[in-house]
């Protein structure tokens, strides 16, 4: 009797705890309405954020630079080490920075690219200062993303010409490169990784503090007089109906030569010279690029997609020649001159353990 | 009410499986829910943004804004909502196969619009730009004289601007022409100003068409109206399955129910299991010593009518007796009658015959003696002889003085009476108490005469064996024997085969305890073809006697 009862009791009281326990959770998973959305949450929020964000940009011609980067500061480290990585080329003789030399503004000083065997391409070298803020990757805007981009010269024959699956192999050699992507990559050296880990150092590629950039924020002295006479007239002649926005260019497509033939006066024919129509095949993308960046323009000589362009005081000269149907005179594109001066920045915090700025790289 | 482990174990079973069920249907409803957050989310940014794109288009028209990067940044998160939207389309394939079909022609158009916003952004600064030259232009051709015709130039490219119909492009047009023909051109000085303003009315007559253009795809609602037939198809599919979420909710709702029930219940149980333990605890000592004292309480009663029943079993073996004892004393006292008026007679006649005399008195004497002596047995049978201590009796003279009280019984009604007794078993000393096994030996006569009354050839035999431990004494009779079918019973109180009223079914059974006090046995032998009782006695066993009362 007593034992059939205790027998019960216990009985009893598993099913007791079982239905509590069960209950409770039930209970506290209906509770919390929230679904658990997780990273998807994560990446709306993002994106709402980036909504409200936007907002600001609105209000005039330009905007300056963020002061910090978002990049984080590990892969940083290891993009540019794999940036300086010459293994990064078929025949280990060029790195990124060989053409994109981060003393040099994130450019060179040749009027076209030189890539592997010294075979000459066909365009002057961008900088990769700045370039996330640029809308499109390239003068002619093919590659969407800094990410899209590096398949660009990783696997043009006249640049790097090799692929990931050779690149991954000599990097699997080494141990003390497996081992940092180890310690950061969940996926360990794999090519997303690779791709990740530089374009988290292009992120941090920005040169915040130019003289323009503080003048925006509210110092009216930051800017000398004749940079700010060349900055009225930047705006007068219209320079920033193209050349505008955070990036002060970057955020838009022009055709290069639309109040005179560019191409007839300089002579020659490119297939770059195509632009944007050897990107999309429309006929009115001919001689379209994407209008480039004028951060940081005084140290990336020469200019234009094709480097013809040997001084800024000629790039001013031909821009209001071509785009504007404008012979300036000398004053206005020295005055000019002397305002793109004031968009040199700072040289990007993660190269800044030898020098100060991006003007005293040189 | 009562527990049953197999009815607990299948209510759990059951309970798991509800759980388990319900949980992946939540689990499930939860993804569901979530990735259709997730999707309505991005078709409402994909429209917002869409939205804010053909405003953003429309500040610019008007140069309230004076930079693209918003239009950028919208075009970039709608490319971004599109490519999730893409991908999610892809996950529900299977579910709604039209989906990717609808999204696909949104997304046809919506990278038609994102060229046009393209061409859009380039010609509008471009238009810009000659714009504001243009009227720089015509303040300079004051005092000119091409002053008028500038005039009418600028007059015309504006009213373009404002309303771009075909009309007023032909006036720019005409304008034009009367300007580049217009009196003084050819001065150099003219000249080149006349140039300037004939190159950016063309710029403007150019990018001003293609902007048109461009707008008119931007602001079409073609792109929003694909959007929405995506949002809508993908809506009433969502609707329909959340229905079928509310069906799961209301499911699990229900579980939690059952489960709070259960809770309840099972808490309930459990707290009157419990408090039954503690009364029980607290009772059952008190219980177990009530039960104890009743239970001694009816041992004794029961040892007390035990004792009156073997009393009452051997009155009526008495009772049987009687009337054998009324012949066994009624034939000596006829032999005293008749040799009492024998010796009347001889007096009568006063012929004394001297030997006949005495033998006539002799027989008197002899014949009241065997009276005495059933009278005497009687007594003693009578009497409880349970307290008496056993005493060295030899068998043979209990089986005589039993036979006394029913010889003539026997006799007068044709039963022979035999007894064996080849070992000499019969005057071997016994340690027992003679009233009790002649008891048990009256009692076997009896049953044995009982059975005999059926046969044609009547006879009892008594037959005595000397088994060295023991003495063997068995009754053997010609009657027909004991039906297998109650041999078991026969031993048992109360059984008996006789009439209602004749037997007290006490006999066999108060006989066996009595051999089993002697600690000796009584027992059917089986074997035997003919009813045969076995009584077996031992010869010495010290330890079975009883002390002396
Ligand atoms: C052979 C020289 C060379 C090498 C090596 C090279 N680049 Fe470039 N890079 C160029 C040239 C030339 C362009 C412009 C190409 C075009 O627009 O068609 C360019 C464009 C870019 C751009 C786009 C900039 C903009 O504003 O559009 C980025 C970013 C860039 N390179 C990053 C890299 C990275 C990362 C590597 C290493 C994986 C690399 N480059 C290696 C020559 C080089
Ligand atoms: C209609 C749009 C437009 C206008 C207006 C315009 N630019 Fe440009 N600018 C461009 C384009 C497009 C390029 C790229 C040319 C090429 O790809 O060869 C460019 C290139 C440049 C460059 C060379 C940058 C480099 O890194 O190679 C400079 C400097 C420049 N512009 C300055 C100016 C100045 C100063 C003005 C005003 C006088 C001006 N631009 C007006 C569209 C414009």
């Amino acid at each position: 009797m007593k034992t059939e009862l205790k027998l019960k009791i216990r009985n009893y009281f598993s099913v007791f705890s079982i239905c509590l326990a069960t209950a409770i959770y039930i209970l506290f998973r209906f509770t919390s309405q929230v679904p658990t959305l997780g990273a998807e949450k994560e990446k709306l929020k993002q994106q709402i954020f980036a909504i409200s964000q936007s907002e600001p940009l609105r209000t005039g011609a330009f905007s300056p630079l963020p002061k910090h980067t978002s990049a984080n500061p590990e892969k940083a480290r290891l993009g540019k080490m794999l940036f300086e990585d010459k293994r990064l080329s078929k025949d280990d003789s060029l790195s990124c920075a060989s053409c994109h030399d981060l003393y040099h503004g994130g450019a060179n000083s040749l009027k076209t690219a030189v890539g592997i065997r010294g075979q000459i391409g066909e365009v002057n070298t961008p900088t990769v200062f700045n370039s996330q803020f640029n809308f499109r990757q390239f003068w002619d805007g093919r590659a969407a993303s800094l990410n899209e981009q590096i398949e660009g010269p990783i696997h043009s024959p006249i640049e790097m010409a090799t692929s990931w699956t050779e690149i991954l192999a000599k990097l699997e050699q080494d141990k003390r490169v497996i081992e940092e992507f180890d310690k950061i990559y969940p996926k360990g050296l794999h090519r997303e990784s690779v791709i990740d880990a530089i374009v988290e150092f292009e992120k941090s590629l920005i040169t915040p503090n130019s003289a323009f950039d503080q003048f925006l924020r509210g110092d009216a002295s930051a800017l000398s007089a004749r940079q700010l006479a060349g900055y009225q007239k930047f705006d007068t002649l219209g320079c920033v109906a193209c050349h505008q926005g955070r990036n002060i260019g970057g955020n838009m497509f022009q055709s290069l030569g639309i109040a005179g033939d560019y191409f007839k006066a300089r002579g020659g024919f490119l297939n770059s010279d195509l632009g944007r129509y050897n990107v999309t095949k429309r006929e009115q993308d001919k001689y379209v690029f994407r209008v480039p960046s004028l951060r940081n323009v005084e140290l990336t000589a020469p200019y234009f997609h094709d480097g013809a362009v040997p001084t800024l005081e000629e790039a001013v000269r031909k821009m209001a020649k071509y785009q504007l149907g404008r012979n300036l005179v000398a004053e206005d594109v020295e005055d000019i001159v002397e305002f793109l001066k004031a968009l040199t920045g700072q040289l990007p915090v993660s190269l800044q353990s030898v020098r100060g700025t991006a003007n005293e790289a040189q | 009410m009562k527990p049953n482990r197999s009815s607990l174990l299948a209510f759990l079973g059951v309970l798991f499986l509800l759980v388990g069920s319900g949980f992946y249907l939540l689990q499930k409803a939860e993804d569901d829910l979530a990735s259709d957050f997730i999707v309505k989310e991005n078709f409402r940014q994909a429209l917002i943004l869409d939205q804010s794109l053909n405003e953003n288009v429309l500040r610019s028209r008007s140069f309230v804004s004076e930079n693209y990067d918003s239009m950028v940044a919208d075009s970039e998160l709608n490319d971004h909502a599109s490519d999730e939207l893409r991908r999610l389309s892809t996950t529900m394939i299977e579910d709604l196969p039209e989906l990717p079909v609808q999204l696909e022609s949104y997304f046809r158009l919506w990278n038609e619009k994102k060229m046009a916003i393209e061409d859009f952004k380039a010609k509008h600064s471009v238009l810009r730009n000659s714009l504001k030259y243009l009227s720089t232009l015509e303040l300079q051709a004051e005092g000119t004289e091409v002053e008028h015709q500038a005039h009418q130039l600028l007059f015309s490219v504006l009213s373009f601007n404002l309303s771009p119909t075909p009309n007023h492009e032909k006036q720019v047009v005409h304008n034009l022409g009367i300007l580049m023909k217009a009196p003084g051109q050819k001065k150099t000085s003219t000249a080149e100003f006349v140039d300037s303003l004939a190159l950016h009315t063309k710029i403007i007559l150019r990018s001003l068409r293609d902007r048109e253009t461009s707008e008119k795809i931007i602001l079409s609602r073609q792109v929003p109206e694909a959007l929405a037939r995506a949002e809508n198809l993908y809506h009433s599919w969502s609707t329909q399955n959340s229905r079928n979420s509310t069906y799961i909710k209301l499911l699990l709702g229900t579980v939690c129910v059952i489960l709070i029930v259960a809770l309840i219940s099972f808490f309930r149980r459990l707290q009157m299991a419990s408090a039954e333990l503690t009364v029980l605890n607290r009772d059952l000592e008190l219980k177990v010593t009530k039960r104890t004292e009743e239970l001694s309480h009816t041992l004794q009663e029961l040892a007390q009518k035990q004792q009156v029943l073997v009393q009452a079993s051997k009155m009526s073996a008495l009772g049987e007796m009687a009337g054998g004892v009324a012949h066994e004393i009624n034939t000596p006292l006829a032999v005293i009658q008749m040799r009492s008026e024998q010796v009347q007679d001889m007096i009568n006649d006063g012929d004394f015959d001297q030997g006949f005399l005495t033998e006539a008195l002799e027989s008197i004497r002899e014949t009241s003696f065997r009276i005495a002596k059933i009278v005497n047995g009687l007594r003693m049978f009578s009497r409880n002889g349970e307290r008496d201590p056993l005493q060295p009796v030899a068998l043979g003279k209990v089986i005589d003085d039993t036979f006394s009280f029913c010889r003539e019984r026997f006799t007068n009604n044709g039963v022979r009476l035999e007894i064996v007794d080849e070992s000499g078993a019969g005057s071997l000393l016994i340690p027992c108490r003679p009233t009790e096994i002649s008891q048990v030996l009256l009692n076997l006569f009896n049953n044995s005469y009982d059975a005999t009354q059926s046969s044609q050839d009547k006879w009892v035999q008594i037959h005595l064996v000397d088994l060295r431990e023991s003495v063997e004494l068995s009754v053997t009779d010609s009657g027909a024997g004991i039906s297998p079918l109650i041999r078991e019973k026969i031993m048992q109180p109360f059984f008996t085969t006789k009439e209602v009223g004749k037997g007290t079914g006490l006999g066999l059974s108060v006989s066996q305890g009595i051999a089993h006090a002697h600690g000796g046995s009584l027992r059917l032998d089986e074997n035997s073809p003919h009813t045969r009782f076995v009584l077996t006695l031992p010869k010495d066993r010290s330890e079975q006697f009883r002390p002396a009362a």
